[in-house]
């Protein structure tokens, strides 16, 4: 039974990090209706930029480079938003669905070869949060992935406060349900498409900043998370931000549940991702509003 | 639908080429060609074909004043870059010394090193545009066993001959090709050393985890086989996607029955992370558990990648170690490090040991006939950086009863050792070489 | 014969006729070694026109095309392998596969709006590139398929050169003529609005698998050209990035228009292979340029070039036509 619980515990560390990114994803769709394809490329960004930032200021806690690098990754999105995505919701370009698919995936393609030919093939690693690791009595983790959970739990935690408390929140909430009559009572409803989508760039970026002394970072190393996001997503209902939260640790429990259980242990890892996939592709088909969401609008 | 018009009649004026021209004749390419040119431009085509045939096959660039080299190897992505570049240094630098000491044939060498991007496709394209285009006189580099087998059948096509450095496929010289020779180890040998040493060693449970690409798959069930031949029956290969970012479920797994050995075999990223997630759960390496790391273990980003877990891993390298150095490897290495500023990698070595031992054959040959520089191939004796090269199994002692087909044009003694890090931070130069133990630095095994 | 005297009269025509005079002396003008990245470069034509009739005029934006490319190739090599299927049966036989399973794709998505379509499709596709790399007994893996030359033993590339010209123009004229049929005025209808082309009777449902599959069935022709040219396949041709490329190459053409998103495959092809030099910043050349394509150039950067050059053309009629196009 310890074998049970210790895997569970690996799956709800890794589950609130896919969480924190997948909710970016949700940020972005349920705002302005767009999946962001180049949501994997965010969080890459954000592992680099951990990276450099760490290399260029050795004195700095990694810890405080967490929200740097977010709010770096976020300026980029908001650029790109302005640049790329106002005019559509300024109804400057025809067929906007599509536009959005396809921006976001060539921003993808371009961001990904960027990062090929400015940072090169291999692996790096900024240094740890804390050295060593952590007996949790069931499975021993590093200090750096407790740590990266916990300041995910922490990041949820405050964007629930922010999404729910706040102005700001109440804005992009009312943005979400109905945005003429967010226009009437005077919210400025390209505002909150901006907003929304700096700060999903953002949560992407520190989900890749906090894993990147686990998982360390390459030019390619997000696209395993960002299929998994869209799985997350489409599982928890699009634009539902429970159904993400719920959805992130569902995968996570899945997925190390299943490499923990599956029957032939050569083929365990094999064909982890594929497994997401195909629980993805029958979800979309089958119950396309997803098992937590909403009925869509 | 206006803005169609123009394609519209692109298309169409195509429509009505084809039409006015293919009419009942089946649809031959050459066709197209005749009908749409006037009668006069068909005869220029025909000839014109005949003239691309015959440039196609080889005619080795001789009548110049250089003799022409070429060199296959990744230097872009998808391939391995990083040791594609060092081969190209390595093979440049090689070239260079035999120019300055007068060249090949009377004339001085000029090397044409081609970007085969770890993609078979690739490396076949730019192996017959080496030949065919440039007109090269003989062929080395490579890198990636799967692209050097399709370059194996390129350069058998066009009779041109070949010396590999790295690639290890056993299909890269159990092809029987004359044209290709190979100093690398090929995979039956390269893992004869790893499961030697283990079965030396006395570990008998043993759980690889291994990467599903043509290197892991090539690797996993020739281990298996060779361990049980050694009577090592406790093995299981566990195959996993290199881009596999998490794999402690699988460690958890592996942990309710630790084995003797885990071994990643595994490159780029997934040797890090699995040395690290295994080594943050207390699996491996530990006194109980010992850990065998993949090819990638022997680069400095594994020490900033892993850190500590790193002390006590031990690995397969390919080239020859610090310890073991000759006055030509001393040669090698410091005039590699004064023209490029760095250390050279095995990869490095390889690359510039082939190139010479190609140019060597050229010049014992005589002539850029390549039958007279197979024959000289096939009977060289040589002394490289890594050793004396020779060639077993040629023309005249063809493989016999009971040999392994790769053993064909291959170096016998290819340089394969087990390395083992002691220390944080250890360079492959200062770590101790314990394996094959006649020419080991150090111990048979560090526990930690 | 009296068309061909007529050529020079219509600009058209005349720029139709030189681009393919051009394709097809180019044996005589460049080498070998060229003629292989023209002819992976109309490889790559046959993939962009016929996405960018999926996408362009029948609207469905499918990230799964290199899958339907794949299935193609894989198909015949893989019969070829452990059945001895010829090569020519096998551009048969993974064609028809393709479509068969683009019929299954194409029906499970009707009901997709663009993004959940792009989601579902890079699933597919990315399903289908673990499964190959997973069953190397079969696919060989990561290790390289090796599939039968389509013409055995022949050197010289230049047959293979007019095969795939060959079936570009095919491809071109069947979509082309789709297009030009009643089926294209439906697909464009249902493109705009799905529920009205319905209420007028327009057979919604028959019309997108048809596109789908039609598309598909191309992609899986292109697939065991490209396979019997180069003689191996590894999964690494269906991977996300490829995708991409595909798309910046219809999109840069003209996304509109088939022939442009053609001409737009073949210059990036060419281009790629000659800014060699800059290496991995040539793909972040044209990602920039995809993006800002995409952005302000709807129609693509090639097609309005035709269409200026056309300009200079006799008939006043087309003239206006190009203006009024523009505003």
């Amino acid at each position: 039974m310890s074998y049970f619980w210790s895997l569970g515990a690996t799956g709800v560390t890794m589950g609130v990090l896919y969480a924190l990114m997948a909710l970016g994803l949700t940020l972005i769709f349920s705002i302005l209706r767009v999946i962001n394809f180049a949501h994997g490329e965010f969080y890459m960004l954000g592992g680099y930029a951990s990276y450099f930032i760490l290399n260029a200021f050795t004195g700095l806690h990694p810890l405080l480079v967490i929200p740097l690098a977010g709010l770096a990754t976020a300026l980029l999105g908001l650029v790109f938003e302005l640049a790329f995505l106002r005019p559509m919701h300024q109804g400057r370009i025809e067929r906007p669905d599509e536009y959005a698919v396809l921006i976001t995936f060539g921003l993808s393609f371009f961001l990904l070869n960027l990062a090929l030919a400015l940072f090169g093939p291999y692996p790096h690693r900024p240094p740890s949060f804390f050295e060593g690791t952590i007996d949790l009595g069931i499975v021993r983790l590093s200090a750096d992935r407790l740590t990266a959970s916990v300041m995910a739990l922490i990041l949820l935690g405050l964007l629930l406060l922010l999404i729910n408390r706040t102005w700001l929140g109440k804005a992009l909430r009312a943005v979400s349900q109905d945005k003429q009559a967010a226009a009437v009572v005077g919210i400025n409803s390209l505002v909150m498409n901006s907003a929304a989508f700096a700060m999903g760039a953002g949560l992407a970026a520190m989900a890749g900043a906090l894993l990147a002394p686990s998982f360390f970072v390459t030019p390619d190393v997000g696209a395993v998370p960002s299929i998994r996001s869209y799985v997350i997503i489409v599982l928890g209902g699009m634009g539902s931000i429970q159904g993400s939260i719920l959805g992130g640790l569902l995968i996570g429990l899945v997925e190390s549940l299943g490499v923990g259980y599956f029957p032939d242990p050569s083929r365990a890892l094999n064909y982890k991702t594929a497994f997401g996939l195909v629980i993805f592709a029958l979800v979309l088909l089958f119950r396309p509003r997803g098992l937590f969401g909403r009925k869509e609008a | 639908m206006q803005r169609k018009s123009v394609s519209t009649l692109v298309v169409i004026l195509t429509i009505v080429v084809l039409v006015t021209s293919a009419c009942g004749s089946t649809p031959e390419p050459q066709v197209v060609v005749e009908t749409v040119m006037v009668e006069k431009q068909v005869t220029t085509v025909v000839e014109v074909e005949k003239e691309v045939l015959v440039t196609a096959a080889p005619e080795p660039q001789v009548e110049g004043d250089t003799i022409l080299i070429g060199a296959v190897g990744p230097l872009s992505a998808p391939g391995a870059y990083q040791a594609g570049t060092e081969m190209r240094q390595a093979t440049e630098m090689a070239v260079d010394e035999v120019n300055e000491a007068g060249g090949l044939l009377g004339k001085q060498v000029e090397l044409l090193f081609a970007d085969s991007e770890g993609l078979p496709e690739r490396g076949t394209a730019v192996t017959e545009r080496l030949i065919v285009q440039n007109g090269v006189v003989g062929v080395t580099g490579e890198y990636h066993s799967g692209v050097g087998i399709a370059e194996g059948e390129v350069v058998h096509k066009y009779h041109v001959p070949t010396v590999f450095a790295e690639p290890w496929a056993d299909e890269v010289t159990a092809s029987g090709y004359p044209e290709v020779f190979r100093i690398a180890p090929s995979i039956e040998y390269y893992s004869s050393i790893a499961t030697n040493y283990i079965a030396a060693a006395g570990w008998k449970k043993i759980i690889f985890i291994t990467e599903d690409t043509d290197y892991g798959r090539l690797n996993g069930p020739v281990w298996q086989q060779q361990l049980a031949d050694l009577g090592v029956t406790d093995v299981e290969v566990i195959y996993a996607d290199p881009a596999t970012e998490d794999f402690t479920p699988i460690l958890q797994r592996i942990q309710q029955d630790p084995p003797e050995l885990l071994a990643g075999i595994i490159t780029g990223i997934g040797n890090a992370r699995l040395l690290r997630q295994a080594c943050d759960l207390g699996l491996a390496p530990t006194a109980e558990t010992a850990y065998y790391g993949s090819v990638d273990t022997q680069y400095p980003e594994f020490w900033e990648n892993v850190g500590d877990c790193g002390q006590y891993v031990f690995f397969t390298y390919v080239g020859l170690p610090e310890a073991l150095w000759n006055a030509q490897t001393e040669a090698f290495i410091t005039s590699f490090e004064e023209r490029y500023g760095h250390q050279p990698g095995g990869s490095a070595m390889a690359a510039y040991d082939a190139a010479h031992l190609l140019m060597e054959g050229i010049k014992q040959a005589g002539s850029a006939d390549p039958d007279a520089i197979i024959d000289a191939l096939e009977n060289i004796k040589y002394t490289g950086a890594m050793g004396d090269y020779w060639f077993e199994y040629t023309s005249k002692k063809p493989i016999s009863e009971g040999v392994p087909a790769w053993m064909w044009h291959q170096w016998p003694t290819p340089n394969t050792y087990i390395l083992q890090y002691t220390e944080v931070d250890q360079s492959t130069g200062d770590a101790n070489v314990v394996f094959p133990t006649e020419r080991a630095t150090g111990p048979l095994y560090t526990s930690p | 014969m009296t068309i061909l005297r007529r050529l020079p009269l219509h600009p058209e025509w005349a720029l139709g006729f030189l681009s393919l005079c051009v394709a097809l002396s180019l044996p005589l003008l460049v080498q070998s070694y060229w003629l292989h990245v023209f002819t992976i470069g109309y490889f790559y034509a046959i993939l962009a026109s016929s996405w960018a009739l999926l996408a362009g005029t029948a609207g469905q934006f499918s990230l799964g095309h290199m899958a339907f490319m794949a299935i193609g190739g894989y198909t015949s090599g893989v019969l070829g392998r452990f059945f001895g299927l010829p090569p020519l049966a096998g551009i048969l036989v993974g064609t028809l596969a393709a479509g068969l399973v683009g019929w299954v794709i194409g029906a499970l998505c009707l009901r997709f709006k663009a993004s959940y379509l792009a989601l579902f499709t890079i699933a597919f596709s990315e399903i289908l590139r673990m499964l190959i790399r997973g069953e190397p007994q079969i696919t060989r893996g990561d290790h390289g398929l090796h599939v039968a030359p389509l013409f055995g033993d022949v050197i010289s590339r230049v047959p293979y050169y007019y095969t795939m010209l060959l079936f570009l123009l095919l491809c071109l004229l069947l979509m082309y003529w789709l297009t030009s049929t009643r089926v294209g005025l439906f697909l464009r209808a249902i493109r705009e609005d799905e529920e009205a082309a319905a209420a007028r009777g327009v057979d919604v449902v028959r019309y997108k698998v048809l596109a789908f599959v039609l598309t598909s069935m191309i992609a899986g022709l292109a697939g065991t050209l490209f396979a019997h040219y180069v003689a191996i396949l590894t999964p690494n041709i269906m991977i996300i990035p490829q995708m991409g490329l595909v798309i910046a190459m219809a999109v840069i053409g003209g996304v509109e228009s088939l022939v442009a998103a053609a001409l737009g495959a073949v210059l990036i092809e060419v281009s790629l292979e000659a800014l060699r030099e800059f290496e991995a910043w040539r793909l972040v050349i044209f990602g920039a340029l995809l993006v800002i394509t995409l952005r302000f150039a709807r129609n693509g950067l090639l097609a309005p070039v035709f269409q200026r050059l056309l300009r200079a053309g006799p008939r006043a009629e087309s003239r206006e036509r190009v203006v009024a196009d523009g505003a």
